[in-house]
């Protein structure tokens, strides 16, 4: 029974350190969160210039042409849709087509639909 | 004495609506949007990289023939980076190759046409080690060079089922026996 006992721990520890092996070799060298990229793709992508947010730090808003998105969230398949054309949503919207890519696109809803705390 | 009065008057009005409407560029429609090709990751001190972006009039009619410049600083060694970026491909694209002194956090902006775009602060990091003569050892676990990937798995499930085997063995002996 010892024996048996040893053998199980033993296949256990295997077990375990296989997992932590694979999980090692695959894990990224940075991550950062949908929510944080959708953060940084908010300013690099020119949405900080027209909408007022102030989940961001500094000014936002320069030109204030959009709505104010502080506390803005919506339905991610309207988002989707919107921020892939926003002609084909709301014909003659000022609203630029920002040509985003379906990855950006993920991230900014992660960040506008993101829980405030 | 009274078209004097009134010529003063005028001058007065004049000077004030001068005072009141917009004159800024904005308010008369000169501004455009800079939307970046990539947020940059992955950027080492010392290590030269490009920053692409589209630059368009109101977000719509991309702008040739600028030259955008980018503002870099780190708020902690107070060092500051100014590069111009040239146009490069598509019409109102523009590309800047960029080097900064040191990591940490920078703080950015581009310039381009109308009001300055602050983007969002790039981490750096630190410079790129110098790569070690041999071991193709990726991961940090010691048991890996030893074992592949796949093997370690294989090898769990081997003593498993052994250990499950050597234990039926065991009972069907203690069943026969005590039969």
């Amino acid at each position: 029974m010892k024996a048996l006992a040893w053998l199980l721990g033993l296949a256990l520890c295997t077990a375990c350190a296989s997992e932590t092996a694979t999980t090692t070799a695959s894990q990224p060298t940075a991550h950062i969160a949908l929510a944080e990229r959708g953060k940084a793709l908010f300013r690099n992508k020119g949405c900080a210039t027209c909408h007022v947010n102030k989940r961001l730090e500094g000014e936002t808003g320069i030109i204030a042409m959009g709505p104010v998105l502080t506390d803005y969230t919506n339905d991610p398949v309207w988002l989707r849709r919107w921020l892939h054309d926003p002609q084909s949503v709301r014909p003659g919207t000022q609203m630029p087509n920002l040509q985003l890519a379906p990855d950006e696109i993920e991230d900014l809803i992660a960040f506008l639909n993101q829980t405030q705390e | 004495m009274a078209r004097r009065l009134l010529v003063r008057f005028g001058l007065v009005v004049l000077a004030v609506l001068a005072l009141l409407a917009p004159s800024s560029a904005v308010n008369a429609g000169g501004w455009a949007l800079v939307t970046l090709d990539s947020t940059p990751t992955e950027v080492k001190a010392g290590t030269a990289f490009d920053i692409g972006f589209m630059v368009r009039q109101h977000g719509v009619r991309p702008i040739d023939g600028l030259t955008p410049k980018i503002e870099m600083w780190n708020a902690t060694t107070k060092e500051r980076v100014s590069v111009k970026a040239m146009a490069e491909g598509a019409e109102g694209h523009y590309v800047a190759t960029i080097t900064l002194p040191s990591s940490g956090e920078w703080g950015w902006t581009i310039e381009s046409f109308g009001p300055v775009q602050t983007m969002a602060p790039l981490q750096v990091g630190t410079a790129a080690p110098v790569p070690a003569p041999e071991s193709n050892v990726t991961a940090s676990a010691p048991w890996q060079s030893i074992f592949g990937p796949w093997q370690l798995p294989i090898i769990a499930v081997a003593l498993t089922l052994v250990a499950a085997s050597a234990l039926l063995v065991t009972r069907k002996r203690r069943m026969s026996a005590q039969a």
